[in-house]
């Protein structure tokens, strides 16, 4: 299984369909028949990642864009990154 | 003669009816019409799909239910059986009353929700959820505090983006002995929803059938220890609002169903506050419960 590091290569889930709804995003997980929410960061996120990007790259690009210690970033943003993986809305590639 | 019955504020007429309709003049128009005919068997070609639901090529919806029979339902009020050899005429009833008249909704544009109504504000405010979690026994808590009864089982509304009404509903909550008898009310006075079955249609104080407007929304999908309300935002309760849907797997498991299902959502939860609610465990918890839930709404 791949793990989530700063050089991991994150892609979005090309089989969900999503809908943007004011600031956030609803996925539809067509395979698993489930719904998901993202708030306004994760809809950011969910946004940037229409081009594939390294975990770094991703980070790098919102603590040039959000207020906040770099490293704070980072790790909140592994916290939702893991639980996207989980929801399977991203996968995961070592580079 | 073909029989006309009302129930839930839609009206029934055909060869087979949901029991509990309050039987109405046969010139009458009717909303639904059901005939016992022949109905195909779901294509063998198509992808493996949901085990009773099938969508045919031609906007037909296919619900096979082994040992009941199949029903064949098409532009939101037609729907043609054919009955199982021995088949319950109360189990096909009541199927007519729940998923079915949920997919004829979303036929309709519809959204179909597992709930209940109650007159809120000039409005209505639906309880919505999970089966089973107490929604109909928490909505006759508030109706015993004075609030009308609006609808219960199946809840329609309609959504667009001028705003989201509710637009069928009968004062009845259907309640299990053993909620009926926690809220004081003898169930012995009410019918029985099928013999056997300690299930009761109980009939409530409510408001004459008019559209109205959705004033808020209160999701139920789980219990705990202690109530809990949360004030979700648009996103988070249309996520919440798609396990409060009555037959879901009919109407939303392919990408445009599920595409037309989240527009509607996004209108709704857009033009009425929704909240996340969480049942007390224990029945005597729902007091606490439903004053948590005025509270959350400014009562």
């Amino acid at each position: 299984m791949t793990e989530l590091s700063t050089g991991t290569i994150l892609e979005r889930n090309r089989d969900m369909l999503f809908s943007h709804i004011d600031h956030e995003v609803v996925i539809f997980h067509m395979m698993k028949g489930a719904y998901f929410s993202l708030d306004e960061v994760g809809a950011d996120i969910w946004s940037r990642l229409d081009t594939p990007m390294t975990v770094a790259a991703l980070c790098d690009s919102l603590t040039a864009d959000y207020d906040g210690d770099g490293a704070e970033i980072e790790r909140d943003v592994l916290v939702l990154l893991a639980d996207m993986k989980d929801a399977g809305l991203v996968i995961l590639h070592q580079p | 003669m073909r029989k006309t019955v009302e129930l839930g504020g839609w009206r029934y007429c055909g060869d087979i009816l949901p029991p509990g309709g309050v039987a109405v003049e046969t010139d009458a128009p009717a909303d639904i019409t059901v005939t016992v005919t022949a109905v195909p068997a779901a294509p063998e070609d198509s992808s493996p799909g949901h085990p009773l639901w099938r969508n045919l090529t031609d906007g037909r919806i296919l619900l096979s239910v082994p040992g009941i029979g199949r029903f064949c339902l098409s532009g939101g009020d037609r729907v043609d059986v054919e009955p199982a050899a021995g088949a319950d005429p109360v189990s096909l009833g009541l199927l007519l009353s729940g998923p079915v008249l949920a997919v004829l909704n979303r036929q309709r544009g519809l959204l179909p929700f597992d709930g209940a109504a109650l007159g809120l504000n000039g409005g209505a405010l639906l309880i919505v959820g999970a089966s089973g979690v107490g929604k109909s026994t928490l909505a006759a808590v508030l109706a015993q505090q004075g609030w009308p009864v609006l609808a219960d089982g199946v809840v329609s509304v309609s959504s667009r983006k001028d705003g989201a009404e509710l637009i069928r509903g009968a004062p009845c909550l259907r309640l299990w002995r053993r909620s009926a008898r926690m809220l004081g009310l003898n169930p012995e006075e009410y019918p029985p929803l099928r013999p056997g079955v300690p299930r009761f249609d109980t009939q409530w104080d409510g408001l004459p059938p008019r559209p109205r407007p959705i004033t808020g929304i209160a999701i139920l999908l789980n219990r705990a220890a202690r109530p809990e309300c949360e004030r979700l935002s648009p996103g988070q309760a249309v996520a919440c609002l798609t396990r409060a849907l009555w037959s879901r797997p009919a109407y939303a498991e392919d990408r445009p169903g599920a595409a037309a299902l989240i527009t509607d959502l996004a209108a709704l939860t857009s033009s009425a506050p929704c909240w996340r609610l969480t049942l007390a465990e224990d029945l005597g918890g729902l007091t606490p419960t439903a004053d948590l839930l005025k509270q959350s709404i400014g009562l």
